[in-house]
């Protein structure tokens, strides 16, 4: 595992972006400074760890956590993202759902599975070329039941381990997506909580992913709006590898009605 | 979560034919959908106050305002823009 990261994604960032206004320009910065690293990380495989939006799962069968398989999947071409095809690695997902059957995490999974903006916006900022093969799981953020915070730290923990264990040792890169504060679709929408952002930051800045399976999950919504379900996604990255990370850039862009962060998570 | 409005709500944000006939029926859309009439008009209005205090899933709310161009911020963000960020 060569790195893992953390990066908000909305709909609203790049159908809605304004070049003049300084905490989106930071926040589109961050995402250069965050694609130059990954460009000179040179991962074989990227494990996108996200959320999607009723988009590529309903009510009929809507998976916890589901990681995605097959030879490509499409963009759904949702939030001014293109639909544009991306490679999976699915020797690696295929691995992942094996150690997870046998180790009690019995993940779902779907073949060839279209991706929203939850992974497209993020990746279409990092890696435009979208040329790397990625490993997406989907993490319910989003619909009750919702699991706790420890249930996301044992997918990264999984994660971890099937890294470690991989004969063919690939260059593997971790990135969360999603969160901080945002409320969607609810009233008060617009609205970003600094305060509860900041202190999220603080444990990511202390490698302090423990103190983040105290948090209760109901008071994570009621004081971060239900977006921040999404910071579960992070909590499965930092939980792969913890120690201290670093925060690129924070910005609340109301605009974008989400608290924004990226940050190098190990 | 309302699931037989979630589902109309769903349908009508990706089906312009739907959205078409239920503006024509809303009587037909709302007993084939197994919603009241009630229910299909606040989602022909995009009233998304109303869909949201009927147990609309958020996400479902964000389609359909994406589907009708309709800007969600407008109808559900309840503090102007300087003080959003001073919340707890």
């Amino acid at each position: 595992m060569i790195a893992g990261y953390g990066a908000s994604h909305t709909a609203l960032m790049i159908r809605r972006y304004d070049p003049t206004a300084a905490d989106q320009r930071r926040i589109r910065e961050a995402f250069e400074t965050l694609r130059t690293e990954v460009d000179e990380l040179a991962p074989d495989v990227v494990v996108i760890v996200s959320s999607e939006h009723l988009n590529s799962f309903f009510y009929d069968n809507y998976p916890q956590v589901c990681v995605g398989i097959g030879d490509t999947c499409t963009g759904l071409g949702d939030a001014g993202v293109p639909a544009a095809e991306v490679p999976l690695a699915t020797d690696f997902a295929s691995a992942l759902l094996d150690a997870g059957a046998a180790r009690g995490f019995d993940l779902s999974w779907s073949a060839d599975p279209r991706l929203d903006h939850g992974f497209m916006a993020p990746l279409t900022l990092i890696r435009p070329e979208l040329d790397l093969p990625i490993v997406p799981i989907f993490q319910n953020a989003s619909t009750r039941p919702l699991a706790p915070f420890w249930r996301s730290a044992q997918l990264g923990e999984l994660i971890a381990s099937v890294v470690t264990e991989r004969p063919e040792g690939e260059r593997v890169l971790l990135l969360a997506a999603g969160g901080l504060s945002h409320w969607v679709g609810t009233p008060g929408m617009g609205r970003v909580n600094v305060e509860f952002d900041e202190g999220f930051l603080d444990c990511v800045r202390r490698g302090a992913v423990g103190e983040l399976l105290t948090w209760d999950v109901p008071w994570v919504t009621e004081t971060a709006g239900n977006g921040a379900q999404e910071i579960r996604n992070w909590v499965t990255v930092m939980a792969a590898c913890p120690s201290p990370g670093s925060v690129t850039a924070y910005e609340p862009v109301t605009e974008w009605a989400t608290g924004m962060a990226l940050a190098r998570l190990f | 979560m309302n699931l037989r409005l979630d589902r109309l709500v769903r349908q009508m944000a990706r089906d312009p034919d739907l959205l078409r006939r239920a503006g024509d029926d809303p009587v037909a859309v709302a007993a084939a959908a197994g919603v009241t009439v009630e229910d299909v008009a606040d989602v022909m209005l995009v009233d998304l106050a109303a869909l949201h205090a009927r147990g609309v899933h958020p996400l479902l709310l964000m389609q359909l305002a994406g589907a009708t161009h309709t800007d969600p911020m407008e109808q559900l963000g309840s503090l102007p823009t300087d003080e959003r960020t001073r919340t707890k």
